[in-house]
């Protein structure tokens, strides 16, 4: 086994054999910075999460998780084992509610990556239909990165039949997956999946799903659309509230979190995890 | 991984042997650190040496995935 990339929160290590592990650390970064203190079962909670929702699509796209279970003991709870795929190099995104950079666009042109949108709509508005807002991790020429087209798509995976597979499939995702969200208090404003070709050329759903670390999350009982300052995370925002509270200036290193700190974030994870699954954490 | 064809070779892969190298030699290596800043060395040492560093496509392609948490995807996808 041998790591391949490590981030901030999560890693990836090459099996033996040619099979891939993603593992959730407990690390949490705040403003891009990962803070010295752990959140213990984050990474369980955030892998349990993501295997569940892969469960439930499974009707809708293959996916890439071999198991959760056969993974190297020292990362039992927080690995999955996946099948190598060529990643497509497009993030598929998918929003139910205007936000960030989508409303920037909007108020610029009226229109999100080309999706036409009613006039009069306010930060967190739910949108009349989720639209699809494919990006790139590729850098413009101004540097910053923005929308891409339906058309860009197209070009980027070099089919428009896949192009239209993964409209079709983001959205069906999102729909779902906010639905079952909003019957248990939870918006989920908006997503990012990622996926690949099989060895067979299969379109495969792969990363991970629907997690707060793929999505925004909100509180339905605390959705104000028009916010002054914007929605509050569902499970970052104490930590958020807490790391400028102690007057820190958001640049590396982070502040050590107090054990209540560290309490109430991990009881914000596990309210996430069992309000969407209507499991109780065991761990 | 190595190709002599072709004269690629994986940096991913070179950091790993170096690591087992310098262990081998009993140094006191670890592997806390920047991992991509040294598969970034590691690169910068196969271009020096005539070789093009290539990490394999399919594990290239989860590289390039968000690993960084939700407040890497909201800076990107945000831009907050």
């Amino acid at each position: 086994m041998k790591k391949v990339h490590s981030g901030k929160v999560r890693d990836l290590y090459e099996l033996d054999g040619g099979d891939l592990l993603l593992v959730a650390t407990d690390r949490v970064s705040v403003y891009d910075v990962a803070l010295p203190t752990d959140v213990p079962d984050k990474g369980k909670l955030l892998t349990s999460l993501s295997a569940w929702w892969f469960e439930r699509m499974a009707d809708v796209v293959p996916n890439h998780v071999i198991s959760v279970d056969d993974v190297p003991e020292e990362f039992a709870g927080r690995a999955m084992r996946c099948r190598p795929l060529r990643m497509l190099p497009v993030e598929c995104i998918a929003r139910g509610y205007l936000t960030g950079l989508g409303l920037r666009e909007y108020q610029r042109d009226g229109a999100v990556s080309g999706v036409t949108l009613p006039e009069g709509l306010v930060d967190a508005d739910r949108l009349p239909e989720p639209i699809f807002t494919p990006t790139t991790k590729l850098q413009t020429e101004s540097g910053h990165d923005e929308f891409i087209t339906f058309d860009d798509v197209v070009e980027a995976v070099g089919s428009s039949d896949i192009a239209e597979q993964l409209r079709e499939l983001t959205l069906d995702i999102y729909r779902r997956g906010a639905a079952r969200a909003l019957e248990q208090g939870v918006i989920i404003a908006d997503t990012k999946l990622e996926f690949g070709l099989d060895a067979n050329g299969t379109l495969t759903l792969a990363d991970e799903v629907l997690t707060s670390d793929s999505s925004r999350f909100w509180r339905l009982d605390e959705w104000q659309p028009g916010r002054p300052g914007g929605q509050r995370s569902y499970d970052k925002q104490y930590v958020r509230d807490w790391s400028v509270s102690t007057g820190w200036d958001k640049t590396y290193p982070g502040p050590a979190m107090p054990d209540d700190v560290v309490a109430a974030t991990r009881a914000r994870y596990v309210e996430v995890y069992e309000r969407i699954t209507g499991l109780t954490w065991s761990n | 991984m190595s190709n002599s064809d072709d004269n690629t070779y994986d940096p991913v892969h070179l950091t790993h042997e170096v690591f087992r190298l310098l262990l081998d030699k009993g140094l006191p290596v670890t592997r806390d650190g920047d991992f991509d800043a040294a598969v970034d060395g590691a690169s910068a040492i196969l271009r020096w040496l005539g070789l093009e560093p290539e990490i394999p496509a399919q594990v290239a392609g989860y590289r390039r995935l968000d690993y960084n948490g939700q407040l890497g995807y909201n800076r990107r996808i945000h831009g907050d």
